[in-house]
């Protein structure tokens, strides 16, 4: 997360960054997003009901999905290296 | 008398003797005649030079109202190939065009659309899914 809140910060104003969280109460991730995303450009929210989850047909985490244009363009399950990470932001901003 | 024969005998020697020295009077003369001839040649040489440039200057005159001609003529070649560009223009618009055109499919790339959802985020704004202006990078994670 503070890898993801760190590119986020560097593409702020060209690419949007929305953390989804589920499966904890509000307090806990308002908690853990307090010391992962210190930049400010990634924005998070508590996923309650997980109808977010189930929308994006996510089942667990961590998922990146990269979407442009309202269109799906790139899904990634589990951690993915840094360089990886960076190369899509290039690629979609 | 004889003085008077005397003398009429001097001139008609001198008759004769001019007379027999015409030939040589006539080569003196022409030399005059041929400095003459000559000088005529070098007005000749002179008309003749200044002809040629006469002629220059008139073939010059006579290019310069033709490069005139030609001047003015190749503006309306030139007017008519400013239409020639026009076109060009247009290919280059066209070719912006395409350009474009070629970078909407990468603008617009294909793959499933994402799901409708709003999200009320932690710095309270509304995030809709499907109006997002930039591309989003939705993380869905948890803090355990």
């Amino acid at each position: 997360m503070p890898v993801v809140d760190s590119i986020a910060a560097e593409y702020a104003g060209r690419v949007d960054v929305v953390a989804v969280a589920w499966a904890s109460t509000y307090e806990k991730t308002a908690s853990a997003a307090r010391g992962f995303l210190t930049s400010g450009a990634t924005r998070w929210l508590l996923d309650e009901d997980e109808s977010v989850f189930a929308a994006f047909e996510v089942g667990y985490q961590p998922v990146g999905v990269f979407v442009v244009h309202g269109v799906e363009v790139k899904r990634w399950l589990g951690t993915i290296p840094e360089t990886e990470l960076r190369q899509a932001f290039e690629t979609y901003a | 008398m004889r003085f008077r024969h005397l003398v009429i005998g001097v001139v008609a020697g001198a008759a004769l003797l001019a007379s027999a020295c015409g030939g040589d009077a006539q080569g003196p003369a022409e030399p005059a005649t041929t400095s003459v001839a000559t000088t005529g040649s070098a007005a000749e040489q002179t008309a003749t030079a200044a002809e040629p440039t006469a002629t220059t200057e008139a073939t010059a005159a006579t290019d310069a109202p033709a490069t005139t001609t030609a001047d003015d003529q190749p503006p309306a070649p030139t007017t008519t190939a400013a239409p020639l560009e026009e076109p060009t223009e247009e290919v280059v618009t066209t070719t912006v065009a395409q350009t474009t055109l070629a970078t909407e499919p990468a603008a617009v790339p294909e793959g499933p659309p994402v799901p409708a959802v709003t999200l009320e985020l932690d710095d309270g704004t509304t995030f809709v899914s499907t109006e997002a202006a930039r591309p989003v990078l939705y993380l869905f994670w948890a803090e355990w």
